[in-house]
């Protein structure tokens, strides 16, 4: 049995968005799992409260890494189109996702000032790496100091991590939607913008 | 503004760190904000209106400690600016292995010493003046164990605010009362102040260890 977990924090994404992706999850994913929301406004069974209120946003992905077991994690903006059961091997390492199809590869001087990353944490996978988010709350006032979000922790900080290989993974930003997860990357912040 | 030897050593210091530490330049920026110098150097005035606990005192010069001393910034406005005794060496500490290196290139008069508050032994120094103006970055119990484990007499400078907003802030006090109080019972001859800063309100006491 797998652990597919989500975060849902704050009021960037309406409950929906959590409802949506479990849903998909079951549709898709065929190999044995359960699926485990973090939120700080626990509602449902399956639902988690944070562990570290303290932090905010996307830290707390960092903090699912605290959990053991083979496990999944899915950002709220994403759509799951068709089977991802080739996500279940490679538990033992701790892997995110290569954002060079969508980003282009950078290594210029503004990419190394401000601490950019070129990889991308929509979609983990991990088992027993606890020590990444150890690593993290020894110096957490620095962290938080330095870096803008956990994709940059994890590119700039050492980690131990490994990328995805994959095509059945894609962002909007390639104008790819047929693959077996989209990812809607910084899509949904111009859609909020936008309403408001 | 003219345009001077200071300033050109100042861009060439930046231009080093840009080449030696480019994901730092920005950090080191921030460092030296205007927000920065000021809570700072209003801390700096306050203390050189901390008179009489150095009239006693014997010492020709003095050690100062800078807790969570990031790029330097406190410790050399301390060093240009503090008139009420002559300074032996300030120490600037951090965990932050950077923060040395960084601060080096740009005030390298300041002794930077690589170590993380919670681990450093107050009692076993001669500090006459330890400064922490990070008290809202710290768990309560690290600034409480600084002062414990000082001798007496050790004069107390710590600055805190009530800025939640950022998330780095994990301690902070709601007025200045709530953070005076924090110390009545390790400190005395406690002298309080606060600044408006805009978005928030810096607090500062001054205390020497009972």
């Amino acid at each position: 049995m797998i652990s597919v977990y989500c975060v849902n924090w704050g009021t960037k994404y309406p409950r929906e968005f959590v409802d949506t992706l479990k849903a998909s999850v079951q549709e898709h994913l065929t190999v044995p799992h359960k699926f485990i929301c973090y939120t700080d406004n626990p509602v449902e069974e399956y639902d988690v409260p944070v562990k570290y209120p303290y932090l905010r946003g996307v830290w707390h992905k960092l903090a699912l890494l605290e959990n053991h077991g083979d496990s999944l994690f899915f950002d709220l903006d994403i759509k799951i189109n068709s089977n991802i059961d080739f996500l279940c091997e490679d538990f033992d390492k701790f892997s995110v996702l290569d954002s060079a199809p969508w980003k282009g590869q950078k290594d210029d001087a503004v990419f190394r000032m401000t601490q950019n990353t070129m990889v991308n944490s929509s979609v983990m996978r991990w088992s027993d790496h606890a020590h990444i988010f150890e690593k993290f709350q020894q110096h957490r006032d620095m962290y938080l100091r330095l870096y803008s979000g956990i994709d940059r922790f994890i590119y700039n900080e050492e980690v131990d991590y490994h990328c995805i290989q994959t095509n059945k993974i894609t962002s909007w930003l390639q104008n790819l939607d047929n693959s077996a997860i989209v990812l809607y990357n910084g899509k949904y912040n111009e859609i909020q913008s936008a309403n408001n | 503004m003219k345009y001077s030897q200071q300033i050109i050593n100042v861009f060439k210091d930046l231009k080093t760190i840009a080449k030696k530490f480019p994901g730092r330049l920005l950090d080191a920026l921030d460092c030296f904000n205007q927000n920065q110098f000021d809570c700072k150097m209003w801390l700096v005035d306050c203390l050189n209106q901390y008179p009489y606990h150095f009239k006693m005192k014997t010492k020709d010069s003095i050690d100062i400690a800078i807790l969570g001393g990031w790029y330097g910034l406190m410790a050399k406005l301390l060093s240009d600016n503090f008139t009420l005794k002559p300074i032996r060496n300030i120490y600037s500490y951090d965990f932050d292995p950077y923060a040395g290196q960084l601060g080096r290139i740009l005030f390298p008069s300041i002794e930077f010493v690589e170590q993380d508050v919670k681990d450093l032994k107050i009692g076993e120094k001669s500090f006459s003046i330890v400064i922490n103006t990070s008290c809202e970055h710290m768990e309560q119990q690290i600034i409480d164990n600084s002062i414990s484990s000082a001798p007496e007499n050790t004069l107390f400078v710590l600055q805190s605010n009530n800025y939640t907003e950022i998330q780095q802030h994990i301690n902070c006090v709601e007025d200045l009362d709530t953070f005076v109080n924090q110390y009545t019972d390790s400190l005395t001859n406690i002298r309080y102040y606060k600044k408006d800063m805009g978005k928030y309100t810096r607090f500062m006491i001054l205390g020497v260890k009972k």
